[in-house]
């Protein structure tokens, strides 16, 4: 029954939310990015709102009620649009052949997902020992303090919350700890990946580059493989994409477009640690692309505000220190000026991007070759920044460098990973367009 | 064709899940051992491990026991007020002598002990 009506909730939450969008952001075809935008918009509000909800002990069935009335409050402002809806959009609409063709390629996805699912009931290493360890503790309600102990520290209780405070929401409706649950989540942000990518081209009409992308994608069985194992990565990687697009978007779209674009850039933080970076680095060369722009700027930080607040909250109040800062001393930033380190992290990083990351380096090569502004672009410049920032952990780290790279150095890359492939693809099909009309 | 291929999309989906949750794996089988434990034990306890396995054995079921466990709290070096003794009978056995036994489940090849610890 409670998750009956938490479904009940997110179906009204993502109608209401979609129509408002649509006040920002109704470009011709953008209906499909726009659902995806909703979805992860309600989710996220949904993770903040039952984080505090366990802050002031609320119980599952007042949570249920007060987001009920969220979403009766959002219905009040978009009944009248919603009475006029049709399903048929106009311009830019996906014809019965596209959807047809859409789903061929959701079902190969599928198919490769659930091959590779099969190995991890509860998710790989990280995936039980951590984040659906961390769900279970919020799932408990009363007791989620006992995540932040001391005698968890292995467990890295400092990781934010986003992913495990989804699962703990459906468990504590569902009313058990099924594994279907953390496995679904997996699979439908797989999937949101590739129709984020589709439905950013197909506005662009740059369709039948989306349909290359969506047919390509079940090709690369390392990242569903990945993105299988019921880690935050592959969540990441989703946000840093969507952050991506609505920034590929803003000049586009309505000027309000910058709230979402704070909102999903900030709520990143609430993810993984990885997105305080992200979020540092995407606001600087925000502020600095557009410091004539005050107005983008000031809307890009309400947007940010709510996620930013429960961020502090949460790293202040509640999380202890993270492992890796906990252990820097004198001695850990003296690895700077150790060149080995550097050879090494290098020569990893460029074996890795060919056994699992393939596509990118052909893709950086025929960016080189057809838009070299590609790589002084805001995207670019961004992405690579991170990349840098990701690898520079290592300079850092107090542990066993090669270990640290065997185990982390493919997860950091893997949230890029989208988002690089993404911005080339973008560049390359509007050099080409260009070329062709002139 | 349109419906054919959502409905085959989802009819896999639910065959997978459904294969998913019966599927038995290790944490399923420490799971089961520790039924009547968990039973047993309040949510808000804190539990001590002990096993007679090597380091990196014992290490994978503080973290897997961990899981079945929550939010309960289980630690290795500290003591707290139970104690968990999860046993490989082909092996030696740990003697806790000054602590009260509260109940013993043998269950896929191991021996899980619930002991109350004497203060």
């Amino acid at each position: 029954m409670l998750l009956f009506i938490l479904l009940l909730n997110i179906m009204v939450w993502v109608i209401t939310v979609n129509q408002l969008l649509k006040r920002i952001f109704s470009l011709p075809g953008s209906m499909l990015l726009r659902i995806i935008l909703s979805i992860y918009l309600t989710l996220t509000i949904f993770s903040f709102l039952y984080f505090l909800s366990l802050l002031v002990s609320l119980s599952i069935m007042a949570f249920l009620t007060g987001i009920f009335i969220i979403s009766i409050i959002l219905l009040s402002f978009t009944w009248k649009e919603l009475k006029k809806i049709t399903f048929r959009s106009g311009t830019g609409k996906i014809s019965p052949v596209q959807l047809l063709l859409i789903l061929v390629c959701v079902l190969a996805i599928t198919g490769i997902f659930i091959d590779v699912a099969q190995r991890y009931k509860y998710g790989d290493w990280d995936g039980w020992a951590l984040w659906n360890l961390h769900a279970k503790f919020l799932a408990s309600g009363s007791l989620y303090y006992r995540l932040f102990s001391s005698n968890l520290a292995w467990a890295s209780p400092d990781y934010p919350l986003m992913l495990p405070s989804w699962i703990a929401i459906f468990w504590r409706c569902l009313g058990n700890f099924s594994p279907v649950i953390p496995s679904v989540i997996a699979y439908i942000v797989l999937i949101s990946i590739a129709l984020s990518v589709f439905a950013s081209l197909h506005i662009q009409k740059q369709t039948a580059v989306g349909f290359l992308f969506l047919i390509l994608f079940p090709m690369d069985h390392v990242f569903i493989a990945r993105s299988s194992t019921q880690y935050a990565d592959t969540l990441m990687a989703l946000f840093i994409l969507l952050s991506m697009i609505l920034f590929h978007h803003r000049n586009t779209g309505d000027k309000k477009l910058y709230y979402l674009l704070g909102f999903f850039t900030a709520s990143s933080a609430w993810i993984k640690n990885e997105g305080i970076l992200f979020f540092l680095v995407f606001s600087f060369y925000f502020i600095f692309s557009s410091w004539r722009n005050r107005s983008a700027i000031t809307r890009y930080f309400t947007g940010a505000l709510l996620p930013l607040l429960v961020i502090i909250l949460f790293k202040t109040g509640y999380a202890p220190v993270n492992g890796l800062v906990k252990i820097q001393s004198v001695n850990t930033f003296l690895q700077v000026f150790d060149i080995s380190r550097y050879i090494k992290i290098g020569q990893f990083y460029i074996s890795l991007l060919f056994t699992d990351f393939p596509v990118i380096i052909p893709l950086i090569v025929t960016a080189f070759i057809l838009d070299r502004k590609y790589f002084l672009s805001w995207n670019s410049i961004i992405l690579m920044t991170m990349q840098i920032g990701f690898l520079s952990v290592f300079l850092f780290t107090t542990r066993d460098l090669t270990w640290g790279l065997n185990t982390a150095c493919d997860r950091l890359t893997h949230q890029l990973y989208p988002a690089l492939i993404y911005t080339i693809i973008c560049s390359i099909s509007i050099r080409l367009k260009y070329l062709h009309l002139h | 064709m349109i419906l054919v291929l959502s409905a085959l999309i989802l009819t896999w989906l639910i065959s997978f899940l459904r294969g998913l949750e019966r599927k038995e794996t290790n944490i399923d089988r420490l799971s089961s051992g520790l039924y009547v434990i968990r039973m047993i034990l309040p949510e808000s306890a804190d539990i001590t491990l002990f096993t007679n396995m090597d380091p990196a054995r014992e290490t994978e079921l503080l973290a897997q026991s961990q899981f079945v466990l929550a939010p309960r709290l289980v630690v290795k070096d500290r003591p707290a007020p139970y104690i968990l003794l999860i046993e490989d009978p082909f092996f030696p056995g740990k003697k806790m002598e000054n602590d009260r036994q509260i109940c013993s489940v043998h269950k896929n090849n191991l021996v899980y002990t619930l002991l109350k610890r004497k203060d």
